[in-house]
């Protein structure tokens, strides 16, 4: 059955199928394994890309750390020959204007300054026109010129650039002839991963200038800071005194720019200040530093000038002492006041100092500050003089004055005379408003009146009364002028005292009342005394007449002779009051003791004979003290009464009487007069004590007696009162000051 | 019916006036006060009582107290215009002040003025004295 034996048929088909199919999967092996070779190279290539870029990682957190310029580039340097397993590396950092382009750092071989300025070069040259991340990879020929710099049998070096703040970076990695030969040059592979480190370095290499740079605009900010703050703490503190102001300013001068000393010269008056440590530089002479800052500065025309002192310089000053200076930079600025030149001030700087902006505006503020200074002092030397002038006249004036704002209504200042007017001390004054300068009910019309001196309205106001500190008043004229002082209006009060002169004006006015009434009275006296003297000697007359008419009896003869004797005495009488009343008018007052009972005994004796008829009299006296005072004019005035009372008795009623109490105290003596008499009627009362002024026809009098009686008492501090109702008596009650213990001189 | 009439507070010119103008006509009416009120009211009492009336001649003092001779003048023009004119006044003083003497004129019915003592002399003037043709 050809079914049964297939097998065999076929054995030998199938065999060679199966070898076919053999040799194919052999041949799938082989590639497989040639597959899986390069599939372990390229894990471990991916291993090693890894690697790298973690290596690189790590040099990241490294560089971004606070770390400096040196350990950086030692690092950058350090990770490529880790990285790349190469036997040499360097980098170079160009920043232009910053003087800083170098081969920072070369690790795994040693160069000297110069080569390394070579090598520098090289790579300038090397990249110059090139794209920013060129990489080049090269084996150098012996002949190269950077074989005979860095001996080297293959390199790679790539150049990157920050086109903004203009920073190109240089790295080198390679391997030198002497190198082992395990070194194997940096793989082409490789270049991605170098270049990308380039970029690395660049990045880092930019934020680290960039800080840098902020970090320095800081630091310089703070110095500015600590400048500006050490001007204002100097210019806030400033003294009165300009002078000493400037000095300061010159020491500031050194301390803000750091100079070594600074001069300052005045050309109107050949001033010279100068900075403490101005000695210790030399400056002994004023003609050296009036030297420095002519010539730095006037000869150039310029009003600012920094200048090194070179050889040409020196030879030019032709200042021997100056050669110390030599290097050193002189600063100079001029000084004006309206555009006139008054002065230099010039510091001398240390060679360190970096000239800049800042420091010319430094020089141009601190002499700005002088001339600011320069000004006061002339603008105080004017005021002193001016105010000198005026304090001479302010202080020597016997007339107080007293300025004051009339805006704030404060007193501003007081000379000396208005100290003394009002009893203050002037810095009382200076706290006092017009409350406390004139009498509680004026001061509203004060303030009238000085709103209307500070308008102008009115100059002089006489006769204002003023309170003085001891609460007691006075008067001035107060005549007042505006002027005006440091740019404000001020009013200036002039205080003339003429308390004495109002007092004497009244003084006067009072005697003036007095003089014309004394006047009248004088008048009204010689009418009265010429008609009461005349009175009677023309009755005389009228009787002799009457006596030369013939057959007149005796009886009418009789009595014409005892009229004419009875005018006499009258007559007589009449010039004895005038006598008293002159006496009390003109003598001066006697002080005595005085002894009322022997005094009235005697007068009563003398009065007592006027009258026909009996009159009683009754004396009581209560005292316990002596009493003094005038004797004469007491007796006088003691007499007027009981005569009155005896004259004005009640004719024919043969009761009368006179009752008199005294009470003596060491104070007063108190008398009571009464009397019985035919008493005053009311009309009369009031107009009896005038002179001449006679109340009753019923007795011959002058009309004197009871005025002398006033008069008497208010020269011996008495009084007198009347009290009487007509027809039935009067009572007259005195009183007179005892002078026990004070006697009249 | 009285021909005088003498205001004087000094008794004593009282009696040295009555003597003289009794010794000049001894029949001569006078009437005297010493004092000018009292007069006063003499006159207009003499007014009321129709039978009598007022002195032809006042010799009137000028210096009295509390009413002098001026006083009374004044009182004087008060009275009726008939009585007034029937009347001399004749100011008599001891003073020598010319003012008074000025002061007497301004009063129509006042005559002369005399200075004391009255004298025969004056008697006859005030004699020969006529009243006044007054024009009304």
């Amino acid at each position: 059955m050809p079914a049964k034996n297939p097998h065999s048929l076929n054995t030998s088909l199938e065999y060679q199928e199966l070898k076919k199919k053999y040799d194919e999967l052999q041949l799938r092996v082989t590639r497989f394994s040639v597959i899986e070779q390069e599939l372990i190279h390229a894990r471990n290539q991916m291993d090693k890309e890894v690697m790298i870029y973690r290596q690189m990682q790590q040099f990241n957190t490294k560089a971004l750390e606070d770390v400096t310029d040196d350990f950086y580039t030692r690092l950058v340097t350090e990770t490529l020959l880790e990285i790349f397993e190469i036997e040499v590396s360097f980098i170079c950092i160009d920043i232009p204007n910053s003087g800083n382009s170098a081969i920072r750092h070369i690790e795994g071989y040693t160069l000297n300054e110069e080569q390394k300025f070579d090598l520098h070069l090289y790579m300038i040259n090397l990249f110059a026109d090139l794209p920013s991340g060129t990489l080049r990879s090269f084996e150098p020929r012996a002949a190269d010129k950077i074989h005979h710099i860095l001996p080297i049998r293959h390199l790679m070096v790539t150049q990157v650039r920050d086109p903004q703040l203009n920073i190109t970076i240089t790295l080198m990695g390679g391997i030198t002839d002497k190198g082992s030969p395990f070194y194997e040059p940096i793989r082409k592979d490789r270049e991605a991963a170098f270049t990308v480190f380039s970029q690395q370095v660049l990045t880092n290499e930019t934020n680290r200038f960039k800080t840098h740079t902020i970090r320095e605009q800081f630091d310089a900010l703070s110095i500015e800071q600590k400048r500006i703050t050490s001007i204002a703490e100097n210019f806030l503190n400033f003294d009165t005194n300009p002078d000493k102001n400037i000095q300061r300013i010159m020491d500031l001068s050194v301390q803000l720019l750091s100079g070594n000393c600074s001069v300052y010269e005045k050309l109107e008056n050949d001033l010279l200040f100068t900075s403490s440590s101005y000695e210790q530089h030399g400056f002994r002479n004023k003609d050296s530093a009036e030297k420095i800052c002519y010539k730095l500065t006037h000869l150039s025309g310029r009003d600012i000038v920094c200048q090194q002192i070179t050889e040409d310089l020196l030879k030019q000053f032709n200042c021997p002492w100056l050669r110390q200076f030599a290097g050193f930079t002189f600063l100079g600025s001029v000084l004006r006041i309206d555009k006139k030149p008054i002065g230099t001030l010039a510091i001398i700087l240390d060679s360190t100092v970096a000239i800049n902006d800042s420091i010319f505006q430094l020089a141009r503020i601190l002499t700005a500050a002088i001339s600011v200074e320069e000004r006061r002092k002339n603008a105080l030397k004017a005021l002193s003089e001016s105010e000198e002038k005026y304090r001479v006249i302010f202080e020597g004036t016997p007339n107080g004055i007293i300025v004051a704002d009339p805006v704030i209504q404060r007193i501003q200042y007081v000379n000396r005379s208005a100290c003394q007017l009002f009893g203050y001390t002037e810095e009382e004054f200076l706290n006092l408003t017009l409350e406390d300068l004139h009498p509680a009910d004026t001061v509203e019309e004060m303030k009238r009146r000085f709103k209307a001196f500070a308008n102008g309205e009115i100059k002089m106001v006489i006769e204002v009364p003023c309170k003085h500190k001891n609460q007691l008043t006075f008067y001035t004229d107060i005549s007042t002028s505006r002027i005006s002082f440091g740019g404000r209006f001020l009013l200036a009060g002039f205080f003339t005292d003429v308390t004495q002169r109002r007092f004497d004006q009244q003084a006067i006015i009072k005697n003036n009342i007095e003089l014309k009434k004394i006047n009248s009275e004088l008048d009204n006296f010689v009418y009265s005394v010429s008609h009461d003297l005349r009175s009677p000697l023309l009755a005389i007359l009228g009787m002799v007449q009457l006596i030369n008419i013939n057959h007149q009896s005796a009886d009418a003869l009789q009595k014409y002779i005892s009229m004419i004797a009875a005018s006499a005495t009258r007559m007589d009488d009449t010039i004895k009051e005038i006598l008293e009343y002159s006496r009390n008018a003109r003598l001066e007052i006697e002080v005595s003791q005085v002894d009322f009972k022997s005094l009235i005994g005697e007068i009563f004796e003398d009065v007592r004979h006027i009258s026909p008829e009996k009159i009683t009299l009754e004396l009581n006296i209560k005292q316990d003290t002596p009493f003094y005072s005038d004797r004469n004019r007491i007796s006088t005035l003691i007499k007027n009464i009981i005569s009155n009372a005896v004259k004005y008795r009640k004719k024919g009623a043969g009761n009368s009487f006179i009752n008199i109490n005294i009470l003596v105290t060491p104070l007063e003596a108190l008398l009571r007069f009464e009397d019985n008499g035919e008493g005053i009627d009311e009309i009369h009362q009031e107009r009896i004590f005038e002179m001449f002024y006679r109340a009753s026809n019923s007795a011959p009098g002058t009309g004197l007696g009871l005025y002398i009686c006033k008069e008497i008492l208010s020269n011996i501090e008495g009084s007198i009162t009347l009290d009487s109702v007509a027809g039935e008596g009067s009572v007259f009650t005195v009183t007179i000051k005892n002078k026990l213990y004070n006697p009249e001189p | 019916m009285n021909k005088y009439m003498l205001i004087d507070d000094d008794d004593f010119f009282l009696i040295l006036n009555k003597d003289i103008l009794t010794l000049t006509n001894p029949e001569t009416g006078i009437v005297q006060f010493n004092s000018a009120i009292a007069a006063l009211e003499w006159m207009e009492k003499t007014i009321q009582d129709h039978e009598k009336e007022w002195p032809e001649n006042i010799l009137l003092d000028i210096r009295m107290p509390f009413m002098n001779g001026f006083d009374f003048l004044e009182k004087l023009k008060e009275f009726p215009l008939t009585n007034i004119r029937k009347i001399k006044v004749f100011m008599m003083t001891s003073s020598l002040d010319e003012r008074d003497f000025i002061k007497a004129q301004n009063y129509p019915f006042v005559y002369n003025y005399f200075t004391k003592p009255l004298t025969i002399e004056m008697i006859e003037e005030i004699e020969s004295t006529e009243l006044k043709e007054w024009n009304d």
